[in-house]
């Protein structure tokens, strides 16, 4: 028995004799083996727990504190003379840089519109062209006599500037007479 | 089994090359008073188990932080006695239905009718003291911790402990007188 339980039982009687009388032992059950058993699985949980814990990205001890002096210490030795030297910048020399920018603006902005400009002519031109062939070469390839005597009817062309062109039947195959317009139409 | 002072297996933990050595050790030392007082909280054995391996996983965590201040000892206390009682704050009404049960459990495993008789009426007389005077009654009765080691246990003064202790004492006291 050591002192503490030597303490506690005498004061024990001292206020509670009866209660001192009485056995300790727990009546509580615990599983056959319960502490082999459960010793057991504490041990393999701290085992993942360690195991866990140390698979985590960590950086040393003191690490994020050092790194500022560790960082101003190294830029201090590779460059001894620079280090104390600040740059200044001139109030002057940033009226220089404003008045480069808007030269520089505007330079951008004449060239946007010039080119914009020419770019547009030049598209209308040729569309106009294009269309104008493609016009003129589908009428001559599908005019037909209804066609040249609704344009003359309408004094849209007159008959002297109509050619009749007549083929033999050995140079053409299917269709034995094509007219052509010598003139352009003008609508 | 002999196990090594308190001091050396905390050496043997922060020494890192012999760390699953110390745990080994702590587990092996103080699972069983750690066990019962926890069972004693907690009254069911499931549970007692549960919150036994929350109590060491804790410990592990915090070792590091651990100032040695205290003893080990009180320290193991403290954190089994703080995961009990946030386990049955956690449960309070599941655990009310238990205990029933496992009081009556724990009476029928003894032979003699009037220890069995003696024993269910300080049961019954311990689960009407109020959890406070029923851990510091536990800790002195069972455990027979100085009032010092249960101060630091509790964070109360050993005066109020002493004078919880003789109260609850003496309410088990006619508990017992009255029913038997």
């Amino acid at each position: 028995m050591n002192s503490d339980t030597y303490e506690v039982n005498k004061e024990l009687k001292d206020i509670a004799p009866i209660l001192a009388e009485l056995p300790k032992n727990s009546a509580s059950e615990v599983p056959t083996g319960y502490f082999q058993l459960v010793e057991e699985q504490i041990m393999r949980q701290i085992f993942i727990s360690e195991n866990v814990h140390k698979s985590e990205m960590q950086v040393p001890e003191g690490y994020f504190e050092k790194l500022e002096s560790d960082v101003i210490n190294v830029v201090s030795k590779n460059n001894p003379n620079k280090s104390s030297e600040v740059k200044i910048v001139l109030f002057s020399n940033v009226k220089l840089l404003q008045y480069a920018a808007a030269a520089v603006l505007i330079l951008f902005v004449s060239v946007w519109i010039e080119f914009n400009v020419n770019n547009t002519n030049a598209i209308t031109e040729d569309t106009t062209l294009e269309t104008s062939d493609a016009y003129f070469e589908y009428l001559e390839d599908n005019i037909d006599e209804f066609d040249i005597n609704s344009l003359v009817d309408h004094d849209l062309i007159e008959e002297s500037d109509i050619t009749l062109i007549t083929y033999t039947e050995d140079a053409v195959t299917d269709d034995s007479q094509y007219f052509i317009l010598e003139s352009e139409i003008n609508f | 089994m002999i196990f090594p002072e308190d001091e050396n297996i905390l050496n043997l933990i922060i020494s890192y090359d012999k760390r699953n050595e110390g745990f080994r050790y702590l587990v092996a030392k103080y699972k069983e008073k750690l066990y019962w007082h926890i069972r004693r909280m907690v009254e069911n054995h499931e549970d007692a188990d549960d919150v036994l391996q929350n109590t060491f996983l804790k410990v592990v965590k915090n070792i590091e932080g651990f100032q040695r201040q205290s003893s080990l000892f009180t320290w193991l206390y403290r954190i089994a006695t703080n995961e009990s009682i946030n386990f049955l704050n956690a449960k309070k009404n599941k655990y009310q239905e238990s205990t029933d049960v496992s009081a009556l459990q724990n009476v029928t495993s003894y032979e003699s009718v009037n220890e069995t008789i003696v024993l269910q009426s300080l049961a019954s007389a311990i689960k009407t003291l109020p959890d406070k005077q029923k851990l510091v009654f536990n800790l002195r009765y069972y455990d027979e911790l100085p009032y010092q080691d249960i101060a630091d246990i509790t964070d109360t003064s050993v005066g109020a402990l002493k004078a919880s202790y003789h109260l609850a004492v003496k309410k088990i006291e006619e508990h017992i007188k009255k029913n038997v």
